[in-house]
């Protein structure tokens, strides 16, 4: 079953366009645009995350947190928000939302934290994340080329997951040696290079139609083939 | 160029003294001892007589008819001269008759140190006879003139007969007016230096300066006044419209990230590229308005501890996937991992990434946009594209300019750098990159945390 995402949004368009994004990455989305219908909905589905706005029309979105908490316990709840001071983020955090976010944002940043949510202790099967032809199951963290399941030794599985999560998107050189490497040994800075070339060769032999591709200093980026 | 206001009062002063003086020694020689205004050429027709004297071999002195002396009598009909001569205590050959034996039974008794005498003519005719003793080059003589009319060739012998006694009391006069006149005027105009140099200081950077208002003259004081009113004024207006071009800017960011939702779920394609990164410039460009806007509140915070690499790095992956699907690179080079430096991180980054963006419009395609820091802080933006001519170099940091020939760009971007680089002390060059391009370079080095 897909797991269903409630956004609350009032402005049209906005709600729209995220419905839209987040439906292509395999989720099913319902928008409303006040809380009043935010309150119905929940009440009648089992929502596995919402996506709140603060100002709507009958109030501050904020006061509904604790109501969608009564009403679904396990409910994740992300905020969006213009307001982009420090005091309003945590002041959110601590009315009980998983997480916040503020208007603008990209919406691959709202999938990888919707994602991020809903990858907690407690949180519902996730959609898998396709790239080409290779997709990635974040609740197995399997991965798959043409649906044929592919076996990775250990640190090119971690770089590809880390690769699959933001794909299309730069993954800085820090974020693969934390995900990686962790924190206890000290590495080479080309031991990454020597795993991204491994990672590849790979990848090729498998048949997968994507490709890393590298930004000298900074990172990679993993997208598809024909993408050139 | 207009003269200062010193200067004008000055010369006005001084030219009014002198004029003054002036017309006081004019008016010297009619209170002198003269019956009519006409007995002043004698002057001249005494220096002409005594240029006429010869002295003949046997020591007697003779009064030649030269040719001035000539011309001057002829142009005054009555004149006539005397010349007697102490020396041989005899008439000088040449001297009127009638004149020459009046003055012949003066002897012993005529004036002395350039004295004059005046005395009714001899023969009866109006007029007035002058007498006077004078050395000359040929002894002392005694020269009696009737006849004399003022003409203009007389000017310079009024001048040379009155000056000598005039200056002894008008000199120090002017002598004080040029001395104590410009040590008045500086006194004077010093509270308006004062002014200026508050003045100068006064940019919409530094609000809240006014210009002082005590110890001025109460004519200084009421313009001081109202300016500082006016500035008042002008500083609310500028306030509001801050506060309005920051707002308008942070309303545009909705509807961009809106549009660029939109745009992520059309079908790849050469032309969603292409229009993935104008938004993204357009989406830049009004960050960067609201960072500036917000550099212009007071509040915003100028002494963030950022990291120079970092912030690179981000800048750079954020905007590598566009460039790399529309064929461009951007590598980093930096020389060590981490630099901080002091600064707003909000407008600094959009700073570097708006000079970003422009390098990759810039770079051909397959080509490598290079960010490269150096640890004294230096970070250079290099596209390999068609560079600056030479021509434009001094224009490109102003608002609304474009390349000619090029549509795009709003013509904002490097304006706005230049403010944020300006407010945080930082430098900021442009040159040609060698082999083709041009290369932007920030330098940090004022900020850098040590």
């Amino acid at each position: 079953m897909q797991m269903r995402i409630l956004v609350v949004e009032d402005d049209v368009r906005l709600g729209g366009a995220l419905q839209g994004r987040i439906e292509h990455a395999g989720f099913v989305v319902d928008v409303v645009a006040s809380c009043a219908e935010a309150y119905a909905a929940a009440a009648s589905v089992d929502f596995a995350l919402i996506v709140l706005d603060r100002r709507l029309p009958d109030g501050d979105g904020l006061d509904q947190v604790k109501t969608f908490r009564l009403l679904r316990p396990g409910i994740r709840i992300i905020i969006l928000t213009a307001l982009d001071k420090t005091d309003d983020k945590i002041k959110g955090l601590d009315a009980g939302a998983d997480d916040y976010l503020t208007k603008p944002f990209h919406a691959d940043e709202l999938l990888a934290r919707i994602r991020a949510a809903l990858r907690r202790p407690g949180a519902a099967l996730q959609p898998p994340v396709r790239c080409g032809n290779v997709s990635y199951f974040p609740d197995s963290r399997d991965f798959t080329v043409d649906d044929t399941s592919v076996r990775l030794k250990r640190r090119e599985h971690l770089i590809l997951e880390a690769l699959m999560l933001r794909a299309r998107r730069v993954v800085q050189r820090e974020a693969f040696m934390e995900a990686i490497y962790g924190f206890e040994d000290e590495v080479q800075s080309n031991a990454l290079d020597a795993q991204i070339s491994r990672l590849r060769a790979r990848l090729a032999e498998v048949g997968a139609s994507v490709q890393i591709r590298p930004v000298r200093g900074v990172g990679y980026m993993l997208s598809e083939l024909h993408a050139a | 160029m207009r003269r200062s206001l010193s200067g004008r009062l000055l010369l006005t002063l001084i030219s009014a003294q002198i004029g003054a003086i002036m017309l006081a020694m004019l008016a010297f020689p009619l209170l002198a001892p003269f019956e009519t205004f006409n007995d002043i050429a004698d002057t001249t027709f005494r220096a002409h007589v005594v240029a006429a004297l010869k002295a003949l071999p046997n020591g007697q002195l003779v009064v030649e008819p030269a040719p001035l002396l000539q011309h001057y009598m002829a142009r005054r009909p009555g004149a006539a001269f005397a010349v007697y001569d102490l020396a041989n205590a005899q008439l000088v050959a040449g001297s009127d008759p009638l004149l020459g034996s009046w003055l012949s039974q003066l002897r012993g008794f005529y004036p002395k140190d350039d004295g004059n005498l005046t005395s009714a003519r001899p023969d009866g005719r109006p007029g007035t006879l002058l007498v006077t003793a004078e050395a000359s080059p040929y002894g002392e003589l005694v020269i009696a003139t009737v006849g004399n009319q003022f003409h203009a060739e007389d000017i310079p012998s009024v001048m040379l007969t009155f000056l000598p006694a005039i200056l002894p009391i008008y000199g120090p006069v002017i002598l004080g007016a040029l001395v104590i006149l410009p040590v008045i005027v500086i006194l004077i105009t010093r509270p308006l230096r004062r002014l200026a140099a508050t003045a100068a200081r006064i940019s919409p950077s530094v609000p809240g300066v006014r210009l002082p208002e005590h110890g001025l003259a109460p004519e200084l004081k009421a313009l001081a006044q109202s300016l500082n009113a006016a500035l008042g004024r002008i500083e609310e207006g500028f306030k509001k419209q801050r506060l309005y071009a920051a707002n308008a800017a942070h309303e545009l960011r909705m509807p961009i990230a809106i549009l660029a939702m939109h745009l992520e779920d059309l079908p790849d394609s050469p032309p969603k590229h292409r229009l993935e990164f104008d938004l993204a410039r357009v989406a830049a460009l009004v960050d960067q308005l609201v960072a500036v806007a917000r550099l212009g509140q007071q509040a915003a915070p100028m002494n963030e501890e950022i990291d120079l690499v970092s912030m690179a790095r981000n800048v750079i992956a954020d905007r590598a996937p566009i460039a790399m699907r529309n064929g461009r690179d951007i590598a980093l080079e930096a020389d060590q991992p981490e630099l901080k430096i002091l600064g707003n991180a909000a407008a600094l980054t959009s700073a570097v990434a708006n000079v970003l963006d422009n390098a990759i419009r810039a770079e051909p395609r397959a080509g490598t946009v290079l960010v490269r820091l150096s640890g004294n802080g230096r970070l250079d933006i290099v596209d390999h594209g068609a560079g600056i001519a030479a021509e434009d170099l001094p224009m490109i940091f102003e608002p609304f300019w474009r390349k000619s020939g090029s549509g795009d760009g709003t013509g904002l971007g490097l304006a706005i750098v230049r403010e944020i680089t300006e407010r945080h002390g930082i430098k900021l060059a442009v040159e040609n990159t060698s082999g083709g391009g041009a290369t932007f370079r920030f330098d940090f080095q004022q900020r850098v945390l040590c």
